[in-house]
């Protein structure tokens, strides 16, 4: 405890060096903080437009739908199966299920390869937001033979909302898909692609039109909390229930993301070497003039008879102080900056709106504020201070006193 | 003079600590410098894999054909037009492609992709397919009903060299036609959603299905640079007075987006070690300047009037910082330049490489005013980290100074 009250008072006996010190580290601390944080959000940013859009954060399937992702392997559950699965798996929120193949689109005279949807509507909504990218009419209202095309679809085949388009195709099992349906509303979907090609259409009129009674593709699985898909995933798989099905996290349906972002965090992991190594330096500097600084004290105090050890310590206890007033403050202070660059995103430059938007994104680079990173970086912040403090450590109990003590 | 001698000597009183700083800057400069080549390189990679196999630098369209992709929206069928665009002063090879959405289907498997009818040769002058071959053989010789696919929709198809798969089309009438293709190849071009949705066919054999004759949907121009990209441009606009010429980045504008957005997070990269040495420099200097307040007491006392004092100081930080940057500046290009020669080996991540379309051996670049940028950056950085502490020691009151 002396120890503690020594140092505790050397530290406030020269205020300005003290917070120097410390400053240096909260400075470490902010900027890795920020490199981590702008990382960590452009791949948010990335897996929620990717997930979003295409396999959902867990998906539940057929067990032989992941080798063959056709609509024969299409699975059988019905509302029932889907109220189940909501008792049963309390940590689940809801379902979105989809019933999809590929078919002919035709209008009056033109006809282009349609990718054919069924969808809950409200689910699919509450999933993606697909109503906020409606363009024109409005999605089911629960009248017959409602379809919902992709803009870029509607252009291709001339259909105008009100028009008829037949759908011509290959349905459950080899039978025979046919029928006419009355375009309600165009929606331009994010992925371009699919935008050419998007046919959405009630759940249970695609199930009559493929002839897959109670039957979906996949069922989207939304977790209460979206970090805790894996928990979910590994629940339903071993629930002896559901053992006709498979469910899947995105990380197993989108290994290429998965890549992809691992490959981001390698780059990044290089960025924060480099950083660290940066700012070690520059904490290094300023503890070295501390302690060339403070010889003359310390030969003093040892040729008064204090232990090298006992010196030691206290310098240690010290920087210690230091090095946690730094990292602590150097967290809170990054809350306010981290917060203020969640809200107000970088932006990419002029004239990338528009042609980022076309793709459902913003030309923005996007902030994160999982809490997860905010102790990583702190804890490393602190060990590359702490390794540091070994200088001056060291310095003490080699000291020559008399050259020190003469300065 | 003097004050320069001065200042040169204080930095090497204290040799450790001034060497921890020059240490600092040179690592963040080498390590700036080489992380700036890399991602640039790696941006240089996928941007050439791109244009040079698959968009090339400039294409020609019906206006109408983008949007509505109608199989009449041709650009015409004129073959002496090909031989003029060949003969424009900085064009490398230019080819034509008939283009129609098509459904493709096999006995397991049916989706939708878009069908090129190529000519195999100029093609592969242009885009340099076949080398995308893994399997089978390129389009060659007569023409007949081979046709490549990609290795992503060949595993969804289930099919292999020698099969026989059915796609349908509509023609120029807007009949539907079906026929049936022997799968000849199967290729990997580097981005699999492209090897998703694409195939190739010979123009002659599809262009009979499609009864529009001689004509095509595209021509892709490759340029030997892509500096002169503007006059080619204008020059096909006067050989096509009447369709869409575009150049890549009106083309694929994801690339240009990637491209931007990699750029910026380099920048605020080097921004963020910058401030990370400022004001590691700026500590430094002052608690030298604190540590040394006798020294600069006396200094004054004796008769050195404040302005040198500050240029005392602030040249020091100046030196400090300049001769690392020096030094790292010279060791950052020696080591960009080696492995700008001789490559970095990056096949531990070769899937990802691959799925982002990039080598697997990346070739550091670096932009030529890149150093002289980042020297400029440093020295401003310098400037800047240097006035605080020269201000602190102006400051001082020589006689409590000197009483310390």
């Amino acid at each position: 405890m002396i120890l503690f009250k020594l140092a505790w008072r050397n530290l406030w006996r020269s205020k300005r060096r003290t917070w120097i010190t410390i400053s240096s580290v909260l400075f470490a601390v902010l900027l890795a903080l920020f490199l981590e944080s702008m990382d960590r959000g452009s791949q948010e940013v990335m897996v929620q437009n990717v997930v979003r859009f295409s396999t959902g954060y867990a998906q539940l399937q057929d067990t032989l739908y992941f080798d063959e992702s056709h609509i024969d392997n299409a699975m059988l559950c019905d509302d029932d199966c889907m109220e189940k699965l909501l008792e049963d798996f309390p940590n689940l929120a809801y379902t979105v299920p989809r019933l999809e193949s590929v078919a002919l689109a035709a209008g009056d005279e033109k006809t282009r390869v349609g990718f054919i949807t069924g969808i809950h509507y409200e689910s699919e909504n509450r999933f993606n937001n697909i109503g906020e990218r409606m363009r024109e009419g409005h999605f089911f209202t629960g009248a017959d033979d409602e379809v919902v095309i992709g803009t870029g679809l509607a252009r291709s085949l001339d259909l105008k909302v009100g028009d008829s388009m037949v759908v011509f195709g290959q349905g459950f099992q080899g039978a025979m898909a046919a029928g006419k349906f009355v375009v309600a509303g165009l929606v331009q979907h994010p992925v371009p692609d699919l935008n050419e090609r998007i046919v959405f259409m009630p759940l249970h009129q695609a199930q009559w039109l493929f002839d897959a009674f109670d039957r979906v593709n996949h069922l989207k699985l939304v977790p209460q909390r979206l970090r805790h898909h894996q928990r979910l995933v590994d629940a339903i798989n071993a629930h002896p229930d559901y053992e006709a099905f498979k469910a899947f996290t995105w990380e197993e349906l989108q290994p290429e993301l998965v890549q992809t972002i691992e490959f981001d965090q390698a780059g990044t992991l290089v960025f924060l070497l480099i950083l660290y190594v940066v700012i070690g330096f520059g904490i290094f500097g300023t503890v070295l003039t501390m302690t060339l600084e403070r010889e003359k004290e310390f030969g003093v105090l040892i040729s008064l008879g204090m232990q090298r050890r006992k010196l030691a310590q206290v310098i240690f206890t010290e920087t210690l102080i230091m090095n946690f007033l730094g990292v602590l403050f150097g967290l809170l202070l990054s809350i306010p900056v981290l917060l203020y660059f969640y809200y107000n995103p970088i932006p990419l430059g002029e004239g990338m709106e528009d042609m980022m938007a076309e793709y459902g994104m913003e030309a923005v680079l996007r902030f994160s504020l999982d809490p997860q990173f905010f102790y990583q970086q702190a804890i490393i912040v602190f060990c590359i201070s702490m390794v540091i403090v070994a200088y001056p450590v060291a310095r003490v109990l080699r000291l020559d006193v008399l050259k020190a003590a003469r300065k | 003079m003097q004050l320069i001698k001065m200042a040169w000597r204080n930095i090497w009183r204290n040799k450790v600590r001034s060497l921890a700083v020059m240490t600092a800057v040179l690592l963040g400069l080498v390590a700036g410098m080489y992380a700036g080549a890399l991602v640039e390189g790696i941006m240089q990679s996928r941007f050439e894999n791109f244009i040079d196999n698959q968009v090339s630098h400039i294409q020609v369209h019906h206006p109408d054909f983008i949007r509505e992709n109608e199989v009449f929206q041709t650009v015409g069928s004129d073959l002496r037009t090909l031989e003029e665009v060949r003969a424009i002063s900085g064009v490398t090879s230019a080819t034509v492609r008939t283009r129609v959405q098509s459904m493709i289907a096999s006995a397991s498997y049916t989706g939708g992709v878009e069908l090129y009818g190529i000519r195999p040769k100029s093609e592969n002058q242009t885009t340099n397919f076949s080398r995308n071959l893994v399997e089978g053989d390129y389009l060659e010789g007569e023409s007949t009903n081979g046709i490549l696919i990609g290795g992503a929709l060949a595993e969804k198809l289930k099919v292999g060299v020698g099969s026989r798969i059915v796609l349908s089309y509509q023609d120029k009438d807007n009949n539907l036609v079906s026929g049936a293709f022997i799968v000849r190849g199967i290729f990997k071009s580097g981005f699999t959603r492209y090897d998703e949705m694409t195939a190739f066919v010979f123009q002659e054999y599809l262009n009979e299905y499609l009864g529009i004759g001689q004509d095509f949907h595209e021509l892709a121009v490759l340029a030997e640079d892509i500096e002169n990209l503007d006059e080619i441009y204008s020059e096909l606009q006067k050989v096509f007075p009447n369709s869409s010429v575009r150049k890549w980045n009106e083309i694929e504008p994801a690339l240009e987006i990637m491209i931007t957005s990699s750029g910026l997070f380099s920048y605020i990269f080097i921004i963020l070690i910058m401030i990370g040495l400022a004001f590691g420099l700026l500590n430094t200097m002052l608690m030298a300047v604190f540590e040394r307040t006798r020294e600069i007491g006396m200094l004054m006392a004796i008769g050195m009037n404040r302005r040198k004092v500050f240029l005392l100081i602030a040249l020091e930080t100046i030196f400090l910082s300049l001769s690392g940057a020096i030094v790292g500046l010279l060791v950052g290009y020696i080591i960009v330049a080696w492995f700008a020669k001789h490559g970095l080996d990056l096949s531990a991540f070769s899937d990802v490489m691959y799925e982002l379309g990039v080598d697997t051996v990346v070739y550091p670049a670096l932009n030529p005013s890149f150093p002289f940028v980042l020297a400029l950056i440093v020295f401003g950085t310098a400037l800047l980290s240097a006035i605080y502490p020269a201000i602190k020691a102006l400051s001082l009151s020589p006689i409590e100074a000197i009483r310390k």
